[in-house]
């Protein structure tokens, strides 16, 4: 009974609707239903109290006109007092002002991972290239006027004799004048010719030593002894 | 005069903006300004937020008439979605719907009554219709809030809820039903 009732309610309203859509008067929609005027009464009493519900909300013309500038303010070049600040603060310190510093700045930030390896490869090459100008030749010392060391004959016991000879370096003294410099240099001269007198005897020397060996190997072997 | 008609068709304006006439916007900001307060109002129960949130609905549409397509979309249903959009996205930022008092809703309304029993009667019948539409489920308020408060078609709410013609008229029977019985429990029947 109850279900029938709300069904035929639902009916109502919805046939209710329909006139309102369709643009019937309240009144012509009341005479439309005889038999439920009370039900549609209430119907229309409650559409109708929406609706003056509704058309009491207004909104103020202060935000009409606040939307409105909002609006205009994102389309056009129209003075904003929100961003004013940004062009009137002229005198704050900005890194732009300083060019070279920013300029610095930009290549150091910009194209430090090129320029760093290259330039420690190249610091490097140079580094290389300045030993093998510099490095290898030492400066000559300059001319002391000392006898040059004689070759040394190490002599030992069952083992050959080695000369270990030093390279012949010509030393000339420089002409002074003085008569007791041109005696020693002649003396010099004389000690180094004994020095090699020395040297050739010993040769011979060794040479006899020589002989001497192969004449006793020779006596020591019989070849009619067997 | 057809001319002048031309010049007030949505379609027309809203094709207009889109291709940067700013008056023509203008003239859809006139007509779509009030409609979309009223949604907002009855949706977030609150004058200032609904201030802030038709800002926003127009900005958005502003921003967004680039990308507003096809002739056959019906610009309030645009800026209906809009508005819609708007308001979830204000109650997902408030995780909450707010149920607000009724009587600080009512004092920020302007009122142009003439006497003080006069005042008291809006008053009190004002605040009883916002408290029959808030024992509505959500679903009811909007399409009661659609189609009552914002006069729009059938057609354009089932657009917007994203619902067949037949639906809406039937969430509205039903609404209609539970407010009415409400309505007259508060005796304003």
């Amino acid at each position: 009974m109850n279900n029938q009732n709300d069904k035929k309610i639902e009916e109502i309203i919805e046939k209710t609707l329909e006139y309102i859509d369709s643009g019937k008067t309240p009144a012509e929609i009341f005479d439309l239903f005889p038999k439920n005027q009370e039900t549609v009464k209430e119907i229309l009493t409650a559409v109708s109290l929406l609706r003056k519900e509704g058309k009491s909300i207004v909104p103020s013309r202060e935000l009409f006109r606040q939307t409105m500038d909002k609006i205009a303010s994102n389309v056009t070049n129209e003075f904003n007092p929100r961003y004013h600040y940004m062009e009137e603060v002229q005198g704050r310190p900005s890194l732009k002002k300083i060019n070279n510093i920013t300029k610095i700045h930009d290549l150091m930030t910009i194209n430090w991972k090129i320029w760093a390896p290259v330039g420690i490869v190249a610091v490097v090459a140079l580094a290389i290239i300045g030993s093998y100008q510099f490095g290898t030749k030492t400066p000559q010392a300059p001319v002391t006027g000392e006898t040059p060391q004689v070759p040394v004959v190490q002599e030992t016991p069952g083992s050959p004799i080695v000369s270990q000879e030093l390279p012949l370096v010509a030393v000339t003294k420089p002409a002074t004048g003085n008569v007791d410099d041109a005696v020693n240099a002649i003396l010099a001269g004389i000690s180094d010719d004994q020095a090699l007198f020395d040297d050739a005897a010993k040769d011979a020397e060794l040479v006899a030593a020589d002989s001497q060996a192969i004449s006793d190997f020779g006596q020591s072997y019989n070849e009619n002894e067997f | 005069m057809e001319a002048d008609n031309l010049q007030n068709d949505p379609k027309i304006l809203m094709q207009l903006a889109k291709s940067g006439d700013a008056e023509a916007f203008g003239r859809l900001y006139e007509l779509y300004f009030i409609p979309v307060f009223r949604y907002i109002y009855f949706r977030v129960k609150d004058k200032e937020e609904t201030n802030d949130l038709t800002q926003t609905v127009f900005l958005k549409v502003f921003c967004s008439l680039p990308n507003f397509k096809g002739q056959n979309k019906s610009p309030l249903a645009y800026f209906f979605t809009v508005s819609r959009n708007t308001v979830i996205d204000h109650w997902r930022a408030k995780k909450e719907i707010r149920l607000d008092d009724p009587e600080s809703v009512f004092e920020k309304i302007p009122d142009k009554a003439n006497s003080p029993l006069e005042l008291a009667e809006k008053k009190e019948a004002s605040q009883a219709v916002h408290r029959a539409i808030q024992e509505l489920t959500d679903i009811q308020q909007e399409v009661i809030v659609l189609k009552f408060i914002n006069d729009m078609p059938n057609k354009d709410i089932a657009k917007l809820m994203g619902k067949t013609e037949e639906a809406v008229r039937q969430l509205q029977c039903r609404a209609l039903k539970a407010l009415q019985q409400i309505l007259k429990n508060q005796e304003l029947i």
